[in-house]
C-alpha cells in the first residue's frame, strides 16, 4: 500500500519541525512548507493525501489555500489549525471542505488522531 | 455693575429711549404752535405799520395842498390802524408785549389829538405849530409801530429757533443713549459671544480649556462665561470617559489580534513539551535546542503580555521622556497583525536620530495607533504604508503617516476632526478616534494635518514640540485634578 503523504503548512518553523518527526514515527510521509507560496507550488505538482494549514498567513492564507487544494485534489482532506478560532472561520473552513478545525494551542496526539481520522476519510474517497 | 444683568440694563434702555421719543412730541407739538402764533403776531404788526405808513402818506399829502381827499384818506387809514391796533393789543397782551403795545397805544392817542383839529373842513389853513406838531406825532406813531414790528420779527425767528432746537437737542439724546446702549450690547453681548465662539471651535476640536476669568471684559459677561466654562468642564469629563471607552474598545480589537499572536508561542512551547515529554530517543543537542525553544517562545509570550498592558494600562497620562522612534516602532508591532492580514507593506522611513520627545507616552502611542488604523483600513486589499518621522526647524519633530488608500473627499475633509463623525459603517466606528487624537497632540501643543486626494491616498501629518509642557489640569480623571 502507498504510504501515506501529509503537507504541513504554518509560518511558525516550530509547528512543521514538532509535527514531522512524530508523523513520520506513524509511517507517514511528510513535508514542511512555512509560507504558502512554496507549498502552492508544490501542490501544482503533486496531491497530499492531507493537508495541515494555519489559517493566518501572509499572501494567501490558510482559507485560500483550502480552496485551492480542495479545487485542485478534491480527494484530499485538510485539517485547519488556528491560533485565533471563532465560530465563523470554523464555519466557513467547514463549509469549503475542511474536515477537521483544531484551535491553538492542541497537543500533538490530537493532531495524530486528527490525521489517522482524516487519512482513512481520504482513502475511502479514492477507493 | 455685575449686580445689574444685562436684560435689565438692556430694558432700562428701551424704556428711556420711548420716554424720550413720547416726550419730545408734545415739546415739538408746543413749540410748532407757538410759532404759527407768532407768524400771526407778526402779520398783524406788518398790517399795522403799512396801514400807519399809509396814514402818513396822506398826512404828508395834505400838509402839502390842504386838499381834502387826502385828509378824508388821512383819516381812513388812521381809522383801520386804530382797528388793528384794538385787534393787535389784544392779542399781543396775551404773549406780554404789553409795554411795546402802550406806547404805540400813547403814540396813537397824541397823534389823533393833533388830528382833530383838522376835522373841521374849514380848519384847512396852515398852522406852522400844528403842523409840525402832527409831523412829531405821527413820526413817534411810526417809531412805536417799527418797534413793535422788529419785536415780532425776533420772537418769530427766535420760535423758530426752538422749533429747530428742541427736535435737535432730543436726536442728541436719542443718539447718545443709542451708543451707550450699543457700547453695553458690545460690551456685554457681542463680545462674550465672540469670546464664546472661539472657545466653541476649540472645543469643537478637542481642546477643553476654559474661558480665562481675568480682564475685565470678560468679568462683565461672567454669568455667561461661567455658565460656559461650568458646560466645559462637563464635557472634558464626558470626554475623557470617550477616551477611555475609546481605549477599551480598541483594547478589544487588540486582544482578539493579540490572541492569535499568543496562541502561536504557546502552541509552540505545547508541541515541544509534547515532544521532550514523548519516550523518543533523541540527542542531547536536540534536547538543548527544544528547550532553547521553550524559553524563547515563553518570553515571546511574555513580551506580547507585556505590549498588551502597555495599552491597556489605564494609568494617569504620566509625562514623562521617551524615544519616539521607539515607540512607532512599538505601535507598527502592535498593528502589525492587521497590517499583514490586509496586504498593506509597510515603509519605516524613521529617522534614526530623532530626538527624545516628552509627553503621554501612553496618549501618543493611541494617536499612532489610531492614524496606522484607519490607513489600514483605508487599504482594504492592500496599499503601502509609509511612517516617516524627522526633526523639524524650532525644535519639533514631524512624524507622517501615508497611505495610498481610497483617500478621504473634499467635502468631508473639513469634519473628520469632529466627534462621532465616521464613514465606517454603523458599528464600525465610533467617530472618536481622530476626534480623541486631535485633543491628545492639542494637549501635548502639538498639531494635527490631513491631505488627501480622493482615490490616492491620504498623508496625516503630526508636528510634536521636542520639549511639551502639559498643564496640569489635563491629567485624567482618576489623577487629582488641579483646579
Amino acid at each position: 500500500m502507498k504510504e501515506t503523504t501529509v503537507c504541513i503548512l504554518d509560518d511558525e518553523p516550530i509547528v512543521g519541525d514538532r509535527l514531522k518527526p512524530e508523523l513520520e514515527d506513524d509511517g507517514y510521509s511528510v513535508e514542511v512548507f512555512t509560507d504558502s507560496a512554496s507549498a502552492l507550488n508544490r501542490l501544482d505538482e503533486t496531491c497530499f493525501d492531507v493537508f495541515i494549514t494555519d489559517l493566518k498567513m501572509e499572501g494567501v492564507d490558510g482559507m485560500g489555500f483550502l480552496e485551492k487544494v480542495k479545487e485542485k485534489c478534491p480527494d484530499s482532506e485538510v485539517i485547519v489549525i488556528t491560533g485565533y478560532g471563532t465560530l465563523e472561520s470554523a464555519r466557513e473552513a467547514l463549509i469549503k471542505g475542511a474536515y477537521d478545525f483544531i484551535t491553538k494551542p492542541f497537543r500533538i496526539g490530537e493532531i495524530r488522531a486528527a490525521v489517522k481520522k482524516a487519512k482513512k476519510r481520504a482513502k475511502r474517497n479514492i477507493a | 455693575m455685575s449686580t445689574i444683568t444685562l436684560q435689565l440694563k438692556l430694558r432700562l434702555f428701551i424704556y428711556l429711549g420711548i420716554a424720550i421719543f413720547l416726550l419730545n412730541i408734545p415739546v415739538i407739538y408746543f413749540e410748532i404752535t407757538k410759532l404759527n402764533q407768532r407768524l400771526v403776531n407778526l402779520e398783524l404788526a406788518e398790517d399795522l405799520y403799512n396801514t400807519i405808513l399809509e396814514v402818513r402818506r396822506y398826512e404828508k399829502n395834505f400838509l402839502l395842498y390842504h386838499d381834502r381827499e387826502s385828509l378824508l384818506s388821512n383819516r381812513f387809514y388812521f381809522q383801520q390802524a386804530s382797528e388793528l391796533f384794538s385787534k393787535a393789543s389784544m392779542q399781543f397782551q396775551k404773549s406780554f408785549l404789553g409795554s411795546d403795545i402802550a406806547q404805540l397805544g400813547k403814540a396813537l392817542q397824541e397823534y389823533e389829538k393833533f388830528e382833530k383839529l383838522y376835522s373841521n373842513p374849514s380848519a384847512l389853513t396852515t398852522n406852522e405849530r400844528i403842523e409840525t406838531k402832527l409831523r412829531n406825532a405821527g413820526k413817534d406813531v411810526v417809531a412805536a409801530a417799527d418797534t413793535l414790528l422788529k419785536m415780532q420779527r425776533r420772537r418769530v425767528s427766535r420760535a423758530a429757533g426752538n422749533a429747530l432746537k428742541w427736535p435737535l437737542i432730543f436726536m442728541g439724546a436719542m443718539l447718545v443713549l443709542f451708543l451707550i446702549g450699543a457700547k453695553i450690547i458690545i460690551a456685554d453681548v457681542v463680545r462674550p459671544f465672540g469670546l464664546i465662539e472661539k472657545a466653541m471651535q476649540k472645543v469643537a476640536h478637542g481642546d477643553f480649556s476654559p474661558i480665562p476669568y481675568g480682564n475685565k471684559n470678560e468679568r462683565r459677561a461672567g454669568h455667561m462665561v461661567a455658565a460656559f466654562n461650568r458646560m466645559v468642564q462637563e464635557l472634558e469629563s464626558r470626554e475623557e470617559q470617550v477616551i477611555h471607552s475609546r481605549k477599551i474598545a480598541s483594547l478589544g480589537t487588540l486582544v482578539s489580534g493579540c490572541a492569535h499572536e499568543l496562541n502561536n508561542p504557546i502552541n509552540n512551547i505545547v508541541l515541544t513539551a509534547d515532544v521532550l515529554n514523548s519516550k523518543r530517543e533523541m540527542t542531547t543537542e536536540r534536547q538543548e535546542q527544544l528547550m532553547g525553544d521553550i524559553l524563547n517562545q515563553a518570553l515571546r509570550a511574555s513580551e506580547i503580555v507585556k505590549n498588551l498592558l502597555e495599552f491597556s494600562r489605564a494609568e494617569t497620562s504620566v509625562h514623562k521622556e521617551f524615544d519616539l522612534a521607539a515607540l512607532l516602532r512599538e505601535t507598527m508591532r502592535i498593528a502589525e497583525n492587521h497590517i499583514k492580514l490586509s496586504h498593506v507593506t509597510v515603509h519605516d522611513k524613521i529617522d534614526d536620530n530623532l530626538p527624545r520627545i516628552s509627553g503621554n507616552h501612553q496618549g501618543l502611542q493611541q494617536v499612532f495607533l489610531n492614524l496606522i488604523t484607519n490607513a489600514v483600513h483605508a487599504m482594504e486589499g492592500g496599499g503601502n504604508l509609509t511612517i516617516r518621522a524627522q526633526r523639524e526647524n524650532g525644535n519639533k519633530v514631524k512624524v507622517q503617516v501615508e497611505d495610498t488608500g481610497t483617500g478621504i473627499d473634499e467635502s468631508i475633509l473639513p469634519h473628520i476632526f469632529d466627534p462621532f463623525f465616521t464613514t465606517k459603517d454603523v458599528g464600525k466606528g465610533t467617530g472618536l478616534g481622530l476626534s480623541v487624537s486631535y485633543g491628545i497632540i492639542k494637549k501635548h501643543g502639538g498639531q494635527i494635518q490631513v491631505q488627501s486626494k480622493p482615490g490616492r491616498g491620504t498623508i496625516f501629518t503630526v508636528t510634536l514640540p521636542v520639549h511639551t509642557k502639559i498643564d496640569q489640569d489635563l491629567t485624567p480623571p482618576c489623577g487629582e485634578r488641579m483646579a
